[in-house]
């Protein structure tokens, strides 16, 4: 609602606007030229559904260029995820190497303390000479055992545990038979050598036990 | 949507499973396992079992284990598996069956259809049998292919033009060689032969027994009867046998192996590819004469075979490709996977069965040959810079590769190595990408061994390494875009071959570009010089006159006044000459 003081002040100006223009100056006046007046409107409406046009225009490029971006990130995520899972395959399979390469050490450490444990020194006459010998492999025996150790707690850690086969009916998903022999009393495929140990890795199998096993027949 | 067709290979020892996705062949894995082995049993609770857990329990249960059924498909038998008869048709099946359930658990959908390969030498009772054990196991075969057209899909045989391919195929226990015909696509096996005893457990046991007399003649100990060393040197011997395909050497190591009469017996070798090669020659050697009575059959001779294909892992064995090489002329094909090659083929076929499109199978190999210069013979005569190529042309990427070179005369303390990048037997016109010298090495007579070895990843790094092999002394370098083509190194190579060639040339003359209007204006004079005798004195002043303006504008380099000066004398002479 226009209040009174608003309208006191639109009708001052309109008559304020009357006493200053005569007739003749407002028909002479390029103001009132409709035609000229037409024409103006006309090309500022042609301005205008240009510049309209134009901004139409910028929006659906900008609209393009956010689908093109959304696009390209979605292509991109899809990528990072990929080479984040290969980039985790190819550290597992790493790591999986790592650990049979680092089994088949600890293998010929335990081939070789065995054969140290069956050493017995000869008999000599030269009895400080054998004391010497004896005191020397014990010592020598206790740090391959320590190494050894060293190597289990570290299985330990990765969660690399060995299998269990020795006295055991074949298991063909975590050993293979690789012989066969003959004990009368045992049951058929109870495995009575490991002739290569196997182990685990996260529960699942890292290196096949390779066995001999009994057969009956 | 297009009806899903896979392909199988039905292995005597393994088979495989493929399909074409997005145009492209690829093995469908269990797993991590691309291989299934051809084995089926029944376990402790009567369940049937398939693969590897089949294969693991053969030993010590062969009353309820079978392999190697392929042998006996077609025959009319009954195998007694767990009390139970079946024929080889439904043994086959149980294989087909698990190979369908691997496609279908990738695939997470049905799969009705499939494609087969059998030996090219299968009788009609044989494809039959094998067709039914499809069926048995749920699936319609929709075709029985040859294991070497399998093989020629997988090497694109989509060729228009007729050619003919010779498919050496060499697994672990047999040996086939079939002579191809392709022509607009179409795949005709023309003849095959081969050998069911003949295959890479030969060329182990050939190492083992090395070991063993080696152990024999150091040691005094026979190591056959002890069941855990045996089996060391098993896996030593196959271990040597696949690193002898990519170097020179290798050094085999099997500390505490055994113990003898208290004492630890240790194996320490060092077994050379010649060495191996030697030890194989018979078999190789055989399975030359198979190719001589297949071409036979097929009436052709070698100089009519287009192309090899190698399938079979005991193909990687490196003499084996010198031997086609130096009998065929020309280098065979290895680049996609020899164990797995027959299975993409079935797949590829498959593929075409049910109108999909199929692209060539995608390896990454390298586009060019790198290797580096020695001394040798070069058509028939000493030649100081003989190419030796290293990593070959079309060798599937990543690529590691090494070859064992001797130094030249007694004393020689250091050596220039050139890395060189293409084909021509002149090392000198292939492109030099590396030179490094390795200095420090022992005085000693000539033969001390240099070994070289290349290593060339996907992204084009190329890794080499010269290692003096008596002392480990080495020295490497890296090159970071050996993919690369290196054709502006290239026309600096040739340039500077002809700079040496005639070495009385001013350097400076490669060294500062001359504009070819100085150039052109240079030819001109030489030109009018060589016709300057037979001309009237008029003549002659009117084109000394132009001769001086061109040396006076080529000196104050005015090409536009040359140009001319040039055109003006041109004139002159054409009218001269006409």
């Amino acid at each position: 609602m226009i209040t009174e003081a608003q309208k006191k002040q639109l009708l001052e100006q309109f008559q304020s606007y009357l006493d200053q223009n005569t007739v003749e100056s407002v028909l002479n006046s390029d103001v009132i030229n409709s035609s000229s007046l037409l024409n103006d409107l006309s090309g500022l409406k042609s301005a205008i559904n240009a510049e309209s046009n134009h901004f139409k225009h910028s929006l659906e490029t900008l609209h393009s260029a956010l689908l093109t971006v959304q696009q390209d990130n979605k292509v991109l995520a899809a990528t990072l995820t990929a080479s984040t899972e290969q980039l985790k395959q190819q550290h597992e399979e790493l790591k999986h190497n790592m650990l049979l390469e680092l089994i088949e050490i600890y293998d010929r450490l335990n081939s070789g303390m065995q054969i140290l444990q069956n050493y017995r020194p000869v008999k000599s006459v030269f009895k400080n000479s054998r004391k010497k010998d004896i005191s020397f492999i014990k010592r020598f025996d206790q740090g391959q055992g320590m190494t050894i150790r060293r190597f289990e707690q570290l299985f330990h850690r990765y969660q690399v545990s060995k299998i269990n086969c020795l006295g055991k009916p074949l298991d063909p998903e975590t050993m293979i038979a690789v012989e066969t022999s003959h004990e009368k009393k045992l049951e058929n495929g109870i495995v009575l050598e490991e002739l290569r140990a196997g182990f685990l890795y996260q529960n699942k199998v890292l290196r096949l036990a390779e066995v001999k096993v009994n057969r009956r027949d | 949507m297009n009806e899903i067709i896979i392909g199988i290979d039905l292995g005597t020892t393994n088979s495989e499973v493929a399909i074409v996705e997005q145009g492209q062949a690829k093995i469908i894995a269990d797993g991590v396992k691309k291989i299934l082995p051809s084995f089926v049993g029944i376990d402790d609770n009567g369940d049937i079992i398939v693969g590897d857990t089949a294969r693991n329990q053969y030993l010590a249960y062969p009353e309820r284990t079978i392999k190697s059924i392929k042998r006996i498909m077609g025959e009319n038998i009954q195998l007694t598996l767990a009390g139970q008869d079946y024929s080889p048709q439904e043994i086959s099946a149980i294989i087909i069956k698990r190979l369908k359930a691997i496609a279908e658990d990738y695939l997470g959908q049905a799969v009705n259809k499939a494609v087969i390969t059998v030996p090219a030498y299968f009788s009609d009772a044989q494809r039959q049998a094998t067709r039914e054990a499809g069926e048995i196991a749920g699936l319609e075969i929709v075709r029985i292919i040859n294991e070497p057209t399998a093989a020629a899909l997988a090497y694109d045989a989509s060729h228009a033009e007729q050619q003919h391919m010779l498919v050496y195929d060499l697994g672990g226990g047999t040996f086939d060689v079939s002579v191809v015909n392709i022509e607009a696509g179409v795949i005709e096996v023309l003849s095959s032969h081969g050998d069911n005893h003949l295959g890479g457990d030969d060329f182990d046991q050939q190492i083992i027994e090395y070991l063993l007399n080696h152990l024999k003649s150091t040691h005094a100990v026979d190591v056959s009867k002890n069941s855990k060393a045996m089996a060391r040197l098993s896996r030593a011997a196959e271990n040597a046998k696949h690193l002898l395909s990519t170097q020179p050497y290798v050094q085999i190591d099997e500390e505490y192996l055994l113990e003898d009469n208290g004492l630890a017996i240790h194996l320490s070798i060092e077994l050379s590819r010649m060495a191996y090669e030697e030890m194989i020659e018979k078999y190789i050697s055989a399975t030359m004469e198979a190719i001589h009575i297949a071409l036979k059959g097929a009436k052709l001779t070698p100089s009519d075979i287009d192309e090899i294909v190698l399938v079979g892992g005991s193909t990687r064995t490196p003499c084996i490709r010198e031997r086609l090489a130096n009998e065929f002329g020309f280098q065979p094909h290895d680049e996609i996977d020899a164990d797995l090659c027959v299975t993409l083929g079935a797949a590829i076929q498959a593929a075409m069965m049910s109108g999909q499109q199929v692209d060539k199978v995608l390896v990454d190999v390298t586009p060019y040959s790198y290797g580096t210069s020695a001394i040798g013979t070069l058509n028939g005569e000493s030649y100081p810079f003989m190419y030796v190529p290293i990593i070959h042309k079309n060798s599937v990427l990543p690529s590691d590769k090494s070859d064992a070179f001797v130094s030249s005369y007694d004393g020689q303390e250091s050596i220039d190595v050139t890395i060189y990048q293409g084909e021509d037997s002149d090392a000198l016109n292939n492109v030099k990408i590396a030179e490094f010298k390795v200095t420090g090495l022992q005085k000693v007579k000539a033969g001390n061994v240099i070994t070289l070895t290349l290593s060339l990843d996907l992204n084009g790094i190329l890794h080499v390494t010269a290692l003096e092999k008596a002392t480990g002394l080495e020295k490497s370098v890296t090159i970071s875009n050996a993919l690369s083509s290196f054709e502006s190194s290239s026309i600096e190579n040739a340039k500077q071959r002809i700079s040496s060639l005639f070495g009385k040339l001013d350097a400076s003359l490669y060294e500062h570009a001359v504009p070819a209007e100085i150039e052109a204006a240079q030819t001109l004079i030489i030109r009018t010089e060589a016709i300057f005798d037979t001309l009237s004195s008029e003549d002659k002043d009117q084109l000394l006159d132009l001769m001086k303006t061109i040396a006076n504008d080529i000196e104050t380099k005015n090409i536009a006044a040359l140009l001319i000066t040039t055109a003006k004398l041109n004139e002159v002479i054409d009218y001269i000459e006409s």
